[in-house]
């Protein structure tokens, strides 16, 4: 016997056990679809709280934005005034907050995309539950008391199968949907406690060492391109 | 002979492709013994692809399966767990 096989088997044998264990499988697939109603209302919630998550990200966003643009008008104001050095600190903070801003817009950017996964999903799940609530009413009306002493009929076994998949389709997705949550959810504490990380040490003091050349180096750039546009001195 | 893929649908499927099946279900059991996650992926795959060739069943019919196949894209760790081999 094949893994598959097994499988199958395992399989069975839970959709039997769930048919077998009220009097009347009627029982089972009624209280299956409640569940599975159940399951359909937190998914959808759990969505719901991403997409919060995510506006509260966006605006975080928005924040760094309209900080960037301080720090680049602060950084103007100091090169008319002619103190570079001033001006030097505040493009330093503008291009962090520019590294950070850019990591926040690709998180935003993966939630927007799992988000409509999960809401693609979502519509196809209700999709099954409302067929197979229709298939339920169908069985129902069929079956009658003499047929359950003799054996479940096919049919309620087939919808028996859809019933334990439709299960652990569900399941599935609420976990996706818990995931994705806890994702946004962290995402969004560190945006809101400004924390947001930028360059973190890579624990290598050489490495260290050549990226703070070149952020600076970065920032004499953007230094002496700014004061070609105001006319404050040497071109680069 | 008829084939569930959880989470798709079901097929009706020929003897011969039916066949295939079986021996792409004992290799999936020799990779999971194994242990070798990229065999089982691969076969895996070729086992839900030979089940796609099959009819597809209209989603109102209530036929009990012959065979019943994990999701798509079942991994070794998640089909261990699915026999009930880890928790």
């Amino acid at each position: 016997m094949g893994l598959l096989s097994r499988f199958s088997t395992i399989f069975k044998s839970k959709v039997n056990t769930a048919l077998d264990r009220a009097e009347d499988p009627r029982e089972t697939l009624e209280y299956s679809y409640q569940k599975q109603i159940e399951q359909l209302q937190n998914i959808r919630r759990g969505v719901a709280e991403v997409v919060t998550s995510k506006k509260r990200i966006e605006l975080q966003r928005d924040r760094l934005q309209q900080q960037i643009e301080q720090w680049d008008q602060d950084a103007r104001d100091a090169v008319a005034a002619g103190r570079d050095d001033l001006a030097t600190d505040a493009l330093s903070r503008k291009q962090t907050i520019q590294g950070q801003l850019s990591g926040l817009e690709k998180q935003i950017e993966d939630l927007a995309r799992e988000e409509a996964r999960m809401m693609d999903l979502q519509e196809k799940l209700k999709t099954k539950v409302e067929m197979f609530r229709t298939q339920k009413e169908v069985i129902k009306a069929q079956y009658s008391a003499a047929q359950a002493q003799v054996r479940i009929g096919e049919a309620t076994h087939g919808l028996g199968e859809d019933m334990a998949d439709l299960h652990m389709a569900l399941e599935r997705a609420q976990d996706k949907t818990q995931a994705l949550q806890a994702r946004a959810e962290a995402i969004d504490e560190i945006a809101d406690s400004g924390k947001l990380e930028l360059n973190p040490g890579t624990g290598d003091s050489i490495r260290d060492e050549l990226d703070k050349m070149h952020a600076n180096t970065s920032v004499q750039d953007e230094l002496a391109k700014m004061k070609a546009e105001l006319g404050k001195g040497d071109a680069p | 002979m008829i084939v569930r893929i959880m989470a798709d649908a079901q097929y009706r499927l020929t003897d011969d492709a039916f066949d295939m099946l079986r021996v792409l279900d004992d290799d999936l059991l020799k990779a999971l013994e194994s242990d070798d996650a990229a065999a089982f992926q691969r076969i895996f795959h070729d086992a839900v692809e030979v089940v796609r060739t099959g009819d597809r069943l209209d989603p109102h019919a209530l036929e009990p399966s012959d065979l019943v196949l994990p999701p798509e894209g079942t991994e070794l760790q998640e089909a261990k767990r699915l026999l009930g081999l880890t928790q």
